[in-house]
Protein backbone atom coordinates (compact mmCIF):
# COMPACT_ATOMS: atom_id res chain seq x y z
CA UNK A 1 0.00 0.00 0.00
CA UNK A 2 1.44 3.35 -0.98
CA UNK A 3 0.78 6.56 0.93
CA UNK A 4 -0.27 9.71 -0.93
CA UNK A 5 1.41 12.03 1.56
CA UNK A 6 5.16 12.72 1.41
CA UNK A 7 7.39 11.71 4.40
CA UNK A 8 8.16 8.57 6.32
CA UNK A 9 5.60 6.01 7.35
CA UNK A 10 5.35 4.99 10.98
CA UNK A 11 6.72 1.55 10.18
CA UNK A 12 9.74 3.08 8.42
CA UNK A 13 10.42 5.42 11.35
CA UNK A 14 10.12 2.54 13.82
CA UNK A 15 12.47 0.45 11.71
CA UNK A 16 14.93 3.37 11.58
CA UNK A 17 14.71 3.71 15.36
CA UNK A 18 15.41 0.03 15.79
CA UNK A 19 18.47 0.18 13.54
CA UNK A 20 19.68 3.36 15.22
CA UNK A 21 19.10 1.77 18.61
CA UNK A 22 21.28 -1.18 17.66
CA UNK A 23 24.02 1.10 16.32
CA UNK A 24 23.76 3.39 19.35
CA UNK A 25 24.01 0.56 21.82
CA UNK A 26 27.05 -0.86 20.05
CA UNK A 27 28.70 2.60 20.04
CA UNK A 28 27.77 2.98 23.71
CA UNK A 29 29.41 -0.32 24.53
CA UNK A 30 32.47 0.71 22.52
CA UNK A 31 32.81 3.99 24.44
CA UNK A 32 32.20 2.16 27.68
CA UNK A 33 34.91 -0.38 26.84
CA UNK A 34 37.27 2.43 25.85
CA UNK A 35 36.70 4.22 29.16
CA UNK A 36 37.12 0.98 31.06
CA UNK A 37 40.40 0.28 29.27
CA UNK A 38 41.56 3.80 30.01
CA UNK A 39 40.72 3.34 33.70
CA UNK A 40 42.40 -0.07 33.65
CA UNK A 41 45.59 1.52 32.31
CA UNK A 42 45.44 4.13 35.08
CA UNK A 43 44.76 1.53 37.74
CA UNK A 44 47.51 -0.72 36.40
CA UNK A 45 49.98 2.14 36.70
CA UNK A 46 48.89 2.91 40.27
CA UNK A 47 49.07 -0.80 41.10
CA UNK A 48 52.62 -0.98 39.70
CA UNK A 49 53.59 2.10 41.70
CA UNK A 50 52.20 0.59 44.90
CA UNK A 51 54.13 -2.62 44.25
CA UNK A 52 57.39 -0.85 43.42
CA UNK A 53 57.04 1.39 46.49
CA UNK A 54 57.02 -1.68 48.73
CA UNK A 55 59.89 -3.35 46.92
CA UNK A 56 61.89 -0.12 47.14
CA UNK A 57 61.36 0.17 50.90
CA UNK A 58 62.15 -3.50 51.58
CA UNK A 59 65.20 -3.42 49.31
CA UNK A 60 66.49 -0.42 51.21
CA UNK A 61 66.07 -2.23 54.53
CA UNK A 62 67.96 -5.20 53.12
CA UNK A 63 68.20 -8.89 53.89
CA UNK A 64 70.10 -8.63 57.15
CA UNK A 65 67.54 -6.51 58.95
CA UNK A 66 64.50 -8.11 57.33
CA UNK A 67 65.60 -11.61 58.33
CA UNK A 68 65.84 -10.47 61.96
CA UNK A 69 62.31 -9.13 61.89
CA UNK A 70 59.63 -11.45 63.22
CA UNK A 71 56.83 -8.90 63.48
CA UNK A 72 53.70 -8.78 61.40
CA UNK A 73 54.45 -5.15 60.57
CA UNK A 74 57.46 -3.45 59.01
CA UNK A 75 56.85 0.29 59.38
CA UNK A 76 53.16 0.25 58.41
CA UNK A 77 53.51 -2.54 55.87
CA UNK A 78 51.49 -5.48 57.11
CA UNK A 79 52.71 -8.94 56.16
CA UNK A 80 50.70 -11.93 54.91
CA UNK A 81 47.30 -10.22 54.87
CA UNK A 82 45.40 -7.96 52.52
CA UNK A 83 45.74 -4.42 53.85
CA UNK A 84 43.79 -1.43 52.47
CA UNK A 85 46.10 1.25 51.07
CA UNK A 86 45.76 4.75 52.47
CA UNK A 87 46.44 7.97 50.60
CA UNK A 88 48.71 9.23 53.35
CA UNK A 89 50.62 7.07 55.78
CA UNK A 90 50.98 8.60 59.25
CA UNK A 91 53.73 6.21 60.24
CA UNK A 92 55.94 6.49 57.17
CA UNK A 93 54.92 9.95 55.95
CA UNK A 94 54.57 8.65 52.39
CA UNK A 95 51.83 10.47 50.53
CA UNK A 96 50.06 8.78 47.65
CA UNK A 97 47.35 9.89 45.20
CA UNK A 98 43.80 9.73 46.57
CA UNK A 99 43.00 7.10 43.96
CA UNK A 100 45.31 4.66 45.76
CA UNK A 101 42.74 4.24 48.51
CA UNK A 102 40.68 1.97 46.24
CA UNK A 103 43.43 -0.65 46.44
CA UNK A 104 44.43 -3.33 48.90
CA UNK A 105 47.95 -4.73 49.15
CA UNK A 106 49.38 -8.02 50.35
CA UNK A 107 53.05 -8.56 51.14
CA UNK A 108 54.68 -11.92 51.77
CA UNK A 109 58.28 -12.76 52.64
CA UNK A 110 59.84 -16.16 52.18
CA UNK A 111 63.29 -17.12 53.43
CA UNK A 112 65.33 -19.02 50.87
CA UNK A 113 68.59 -20.92 51.21
CA UNK A 114 70.66 -22.80 48.67
CA UNK A 115 74.29 -23.95 49.00
CA UNK A 116 74.84 -21.64 51.95
CA UNK A 117 73.54 -18.60 50.10
CA UNK A 118 70.61 -16.92 51.82
CA UNK A 119 67.95 -14.68 50.45
CA UNK A 120 64.43 -13.41 50.96
CA UNK A 121 61.77 -13.53 48.29
CA UNK A 122 59.45 -10.54 48.70
CA UNK A 123 56.15 -10.80 46.85
CA UNK A 124 53.72 -7.90 46.60
CA UNK A 125 50.20 -8.13 45.19
CA UNK A 126 47.87 -5.19 44.71
CA UNK A 127 44.18 -5.44 43.81
CA UNK A 128 41.15 -3.19 43.60
CA UNK A 129 38.97 -3.37 46.70
CA UNK A 130 35.73 -3.31 44.70
CA UNK A 131 35.72 -4.76 41.28
CA UNK A 132 33.22 -6.76 39.29
CA UNK A 133 36.03 -8.59 37.56
CA UNK A 134 38.44 -10.31 39.87
CA UNK A 135 40.60 -12.13 37.35
CA UNK A 136 42.34 -9.13 35.79
CA UNK A 137 42.55 -6.52 38.51
CA UNK A 138 45.56 -7.84 40.41
CA UNK A 139 49.09 -6.59 39.88
CA UNK A 140 51.96 -8.56 41.36
CA UNK A 141 55.70 -8.19 41.50
CA UNK A 142 58.51 -9.81 43.44
CA UNK A 143 62.13 -9.21 44.32
CA UNK A 144 64.91 -11.39 45.64
CA UNK A 145 66.96 -9.76 48.39
CA UNK A 146 70.30 -11.47 48.95
CA UNK A 147 72.35 -11.63 52.10
CA UNK A 148 75.18 -9.10 52.40
CA UNK A 149 78.42 -11.02 51.72
CA UNK B 1 2.84 12.84 10.12
CA UNK B 2 3.31 14.54 13.49
CA UNK B 3 4.36 11.26 15.06
CA UNK B 4 6.91 10.70 12.29
CA UNK B 5 8.35 14.20 12.72
CA UNK B 6 8.56 13.70 16.49
CA UNK B 7 10.28 10.34 16.09
CA UNK B 8 12.72 11.78 13.54
CA UNK B 9 13.52 14.62 15.94
CA UNK B 10 14.11 12.18 18.79
CA UNK B 11 16.35 10.08 16.56
CA UNK B 12 18.32 13.13 15.38
CA UNK B 13 18.80 14.58 18.86
CA UNK B 14 19.89 11.29 20.37
CA UNK B 15 22.24 10.64 17.43
CA UNK B 16 23.81 14.09 17.86
CA UNK B 17 24.15 13.68 21.64
CA UNK B 18 25.72 10.29 21.15
CA UNK B 19 28.13 11.65 18.55
CA UNK B 20 29.14 14.59 20.77
CA UNK B 21 29.54 12.42 23.87
CA UNK B 22 31.54 9.84 21.95
CA UNK B 23 33.81 12.50 20.50
CA UNK B 24 34.45 14.08 23.89
CA UNK B 25 35.01 10.73 25.53
CA UNK B 26 37.36 9.64 22.77
CA UNK B 27 39.38 12.88 22.93
CA UNK B 28 39.53 12.76 26.71
CA UNK B 29 40.68 9.13 26.59
CA UNK B 30 43.46 9.93 24.12
CA UNK B 31 44.65 12.92 26.17
CA UNK B 32 44.53 10.90 29.39
CA UNK B 33 46.55 8.08 27.85
CA UNK B 34 49.04 10.64 26.54
CA UNK B 35 49.33 12.18 30.02
CA UNK B 36 49.67 8.72 31.54
CA UNK B 37 52.64 7.93 29.31
CA UNK B 38 54.17 11.34 29.90
CA UNK B 39 53.83 11.04 33.67
CA UNK B 40 55.28 7.55 33.63
CA UNK B 41 58.34 8.79 31.72
CA UNK B 42 58.83 11.81 33.99
CA UNK B 43 58.61 9.68 37.13
CA UNK B 44 61.02 7.10 35.66
CA UNK B 45 63.54 9.84 34.84
CA UNK B 46 63.37 11.39 38.31
CA UNK B 47 63.56 7.93 39.90
CA UNK B 48 66.80 7.16 38.00
CA UNK B 49 68.36 10.50 38.94
CA UNK B 50 67.52 10.18 42.63
CA UNK B 51 68.54 6.53 42.74
CA UNK B 52 72.04 7.54 41.56
CA UNK B 53 72.25 10.66 43.74
CA UNK B 54 75.49 11.13 45.64
CA UNK B 55 77.94 13.73 46.86
CA UNK B 56 81.73 13.96 46.52
CA UNK B 57 83.34 11.80 49.11
CA UNK B 58 86.56 12.96 50.73
CA UNK B 59 87.42 10.24 53.19
CA UNK B 60 85.39 10.03 56.35
CA UNK B 61 82.52 12.48 56.56
CA UNK B 62 79.19 12.96 58.15
CA UNK B 63 76.40 12.71 55.62
CA UNK B 64 72.86 13.95 56.03
CA UNK B 65 70.14 12.83 53.66
CA UNK B 66 69.15 16.43 53.05
CA UNK B 67 72.63 17.12 51.64
CA UNK B 68 71.80 15.08 48.57
CA UNK B 69 68.97 17.21 47.20
CA UNK B 70 68.74 20.97 47.42
CA UNK B 71 65.28 22.48 47.02
CA UNK B 72 65.09 26.18 46.23
CA UNK B 73 61.83 28.12 46.54
CA UNK B 74 63.65 31.44 46.93
CA UNK B 75 61.92 33.03 43.93
CA UNK B 76 58.83 33.17 46.14
CA UNK B 77 56.38 32.52 43.33
CA UNK B 78 55.08 29.21 44.65
CA UNK B 79 55.98 26.28 42.48
CA UNK B 80 56.93 28.56 39.60
CA UNK B 81 60.68 29.04 39.65
CA UNK B 82 61.26 26.22 42.13
CA UNK B 83 64.47 24.30 41.59
CA UNK B 84 65.52 20.85 42.74
CA UNK B 85 69.27 20.28 42.40
CA UNK B 86 71.34 17.19 42.96
CA UNK B 87 74.56 15.50 41.99
CA UNK B 88 74.33 12.03 40.56
CA UNK B 89 76.56 9.31 39.22
CA UNK B 90 76.48 8.68 35.51
CA UNK B 91 74.77 5.61 34.13
CA UNK B 92 77.85 4.53 32.27
CA UNK B 93 80.83 4.26 34.62
CA UNK B 94 84.09 5.87 33.65
CA UNK B 95 86.51 3.49 35.24
CA UNK B 96 89.67 5.36 34.47
CA UNK B 97 90.04 9.08 34.17
CA UNK B 98 92.87 9.89 31.83
CA UNK B 99 93.23 13.46 33.05
CA UNK B 100 94.35 12.32 36.50
CA UNK B 101 98.03 11.82 37.17
CA UNK B 102 97.34 8.44 38.70
CA UNK B 103 95.56 6.56 35.99
CA UNK B 104 95.00 3.47 38.03
CA UNK B 105 92.16 4.87 40.10
CA UNK B 106 88.65 3.60 39.83
CA UNK B 107 86.41 6.63 39.71
CA UNK B 108 82.83 7.43 38.89
CA UNK B 109 82.31 11.07 38.12
CA UNK B 110 79.33 13.04 39.38
CA UNK B 111 77.20 15.21 37.16
CA UNK B 112 74.89 18.02 38.19
CA UNK B 113 71.15 17.64 37.54
CA UNK B 114 68.58 20.35 38.13
CA UNK B 115 64.79 20.20 37.83
CA UNK B 116 63.20 23.58 37.28
CA UNK B 117 59.55 24.63 37.10
CA UNK B 118 58.82 27.44 34.66
CA UNK B 119 55.69 29.29 33.70
CA UNK B 120 54.08 28.30 30.40
CA UNK B 121 52.88 31.20 28.23
CA UNK B 122 49.10 31.74 28.23
CA UNK B 123 48.56 29.01 30.77
CA UNK B 124 48.62 28.55 34.50
CA UNK B 125 50.30 25.19 34.10
CA UNK B 126 54.01 24.78 34.61
CA UNK B 127 56.82 23.44 32.51
CA UNK B 128 59.18 20.91 34.10
CA UNK B 129 62.70 21.23 32.74
CA UNK B 130 65.56 18.86 33.46
CA UNK B 131 68.95 20.51 33.14
CA UNK B 132 72.11 18.43 33.07
CA UNK B 133 75.46 20.06 33.58
CA UNK B 134 77.68 17.28 32.37
CA UNK B 135 80.05 19.61 30.64
CA UNK B 136 80.21 23.12 32.14
CA UNK B 137 80.64 24.59 28.68
CA UNK B 138 77.65 22.78 27.21
CA UNK B 139 74.81 22.44 29.72
CA UNK B 140 71.92 20.51 28.23
CA UNK B 141 68.28 20.95 29.12
CA UNK B 142 65.15 19.06 28.16
CA UNK B 143 61.49 19.82 28.72
CA UNK B 144 59.89 16.83 30.42
CA UNK B 145 56.33 18.17 30.58
CA UNK B 146 54.39 21.35 29.94
CA UNK B 147 51.29 20.50 31.93
CA UNK B 148 52.49 20.21 35.49
CA UNK B 149 50.04 21.46 38.10
CA UNK B 150 51.82 20.03 41.13
CA UNK B 151 55.31 18.74 41.76
CA UNK B 152 57.10 17.89 44.97
CA UNK B 153 60.06 15.84 46.11
CA UNK B 154 59.95 15.43 49.88
CA UNK B 155 62.28 13.43 52.15
CA UNK B 156 60.68 10.60 54.11
CA UNK B 157 62.18 8.81 57.10
CA UNK B 158 60.98 5.30 57.91
CA UNK B 159 61.71 3.49 61.14
CA UNK B 160 62.84 0.03 60.21
CA UNK B 161 63.91 -3.08 62.12
CA UNK B 162 67.33 -2.46 63.62
CA UNK B 163 68.88 0.76 64.78
CA UNK B 164 69.22 2.63 61.49
CA UNK B 165 66.29 4.45 59.90
CA UNK B 166 65.76 4.35 56.17
CA UNK B 167 65.51 7.53 54.13
CA UNK B 168 63.59 7.97 50.91
CA UNK B 169 62.28 10.62 48.60
CA UNK B 170 58.56 10.77 48.02
CA UNK B 171 57.86 12.18 44.56
CA UNK B 172 54.41 13.63 43.84
CA UNK B 173 53.44 14.81 40.40
CA UNK B 174 50.13 15.98 38.99
CA UNK B 175 49.61 16.60 35.28
CA UNK B 176 46.52 18.46 34.10
CA UNK B 177 44.78 19.40 30.91
CA UNK B 178 43.76 22.63 32.57
CA UNK B 179 45.10 24.40 35.62
CA UNK B 180 43.21 24.86 38.83
CA UNK B 181 46.04 24.85 41.33
CA UNK B 182 48.49 27.58 40.35
CA UNK B 183 47.23 30.43 42.48
CA UNK B 184 50.47 32.15 43.31
CA UNK B 185 51.10 30.09 46.43
CA UNK B 186 52.86 26.82 46.82
CA UNK B 187 50.12 24.20 47.20
CA UNK B 188 50.73 21.78 50.01
CA UNK B 189 49.16 18.90 48.15
CA UNK B 190 47.57 18.33 44.76
CA UNK B 191 43.98 19.41 44.24
CA UNK B 192 41.38 16.68 44.32
CA UNK B 193 40.33 16.91 40.69
CA UNK B 194 40.86 13.35 39.60
CA UNK B 195 38.83 12.31 36.60
CA UNK B 196 38.55 15.91 35.36
CA UNK B 197 41.63 16.03 33.20
CA UNK B 198 44.14 15.53 36.01
CA UNK B 199 46.30 12.53 36.72
CA UNK B 200 48.37 11.98 39.85
CA UNK B 201 51.62 10.09 40.00
CA UNK B 202 53.87 9.22 42.89
CA UNK B 203 56.99 7.27 43.58
CA UNK B 204 59.28 6.34 46.45
CA UNK B 205 63.00 6.05 45.87
CA UNK B 206 66.17 5.81 47.92
CA UNK B 207 69.70 6.77 47.03
CA UNK B 208 72.00 3.76 46.62
CA UNK B 209 74.92 5.87 47.74
CA UNK B 210 73.24 7.18 50.89
CA UNK B 211 71.84 3.77 51.72
CA UNK B 212 75.30 2.21 51.58
CA UNK B 213 76.87 4.99 53.65
CA UNK B 214 74.02 4.92 56.16
CA UNK B 215 73.92 1.16 56.61
CA UNK B 216 77.61 0.34 56.35
CA UNK B 217 79.40 3.38 57.68
CA UNK B 218 82.90 1.93 57.69
CA UNK B 219 82.88 0.13 54.36
CA UNK B 220 85.03 1.50 51.53
CA UNK B 221 83.15 3.46 48.87
CA UNK B 222 84.66 1.85 45.87
CA UNK B 223 82.56 3.81 43.38
CA UNK B 224 84.11 7.16 44.15
CA UNK B 225 86.91 6.94 46.63
CA UNK B 226 89.71 5.80 44.43
CA UNK B 227 90.26 2.17 45.17
CA UNK B 228 93.43 0.85 43.60
CA UNK B 229 92.56 -0.53 40.21
CA UNK B 230 94.81 -3.41 39.22
CA UNK B 231 93.93 -4.92 35.86
CA UNK B 232 94.93 -8.54 35.30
Amino acid sequence: MKSDKPGFMLTEALLAMLILGLISSSIFFMISASNRNSMNAWHSLLGEQLCSETIEVFRSIGYNRLSDCHDQYIADYQLNEWQPVTAASKLTGISRPEACSVFARKITMQLLEKDGINGILVKVSVKLLKSSRSEDNEVSCSALLMEQP
Amino acid sequence: MMITVALTAIISISAFTLYRGGLQSSLSGVVNLDMLNEGRKVIAQIHTDLKHAGIPYHGAFSLSFNDLLQVDFSKNRGLEGAEFSLLRFKNDPEFVRNDLPAQDYLLRPLISVKYRLEKVNNSDLLRLVREVNQNPNHPGSRVLSERVSFFRIAPVQISTPGSVDAWFWNISLQLSQRSDTANGKEPEKPEKTRGEGSLDFYDVVYSEFFNAVNNYRHSPRNWNTGLKYTPD
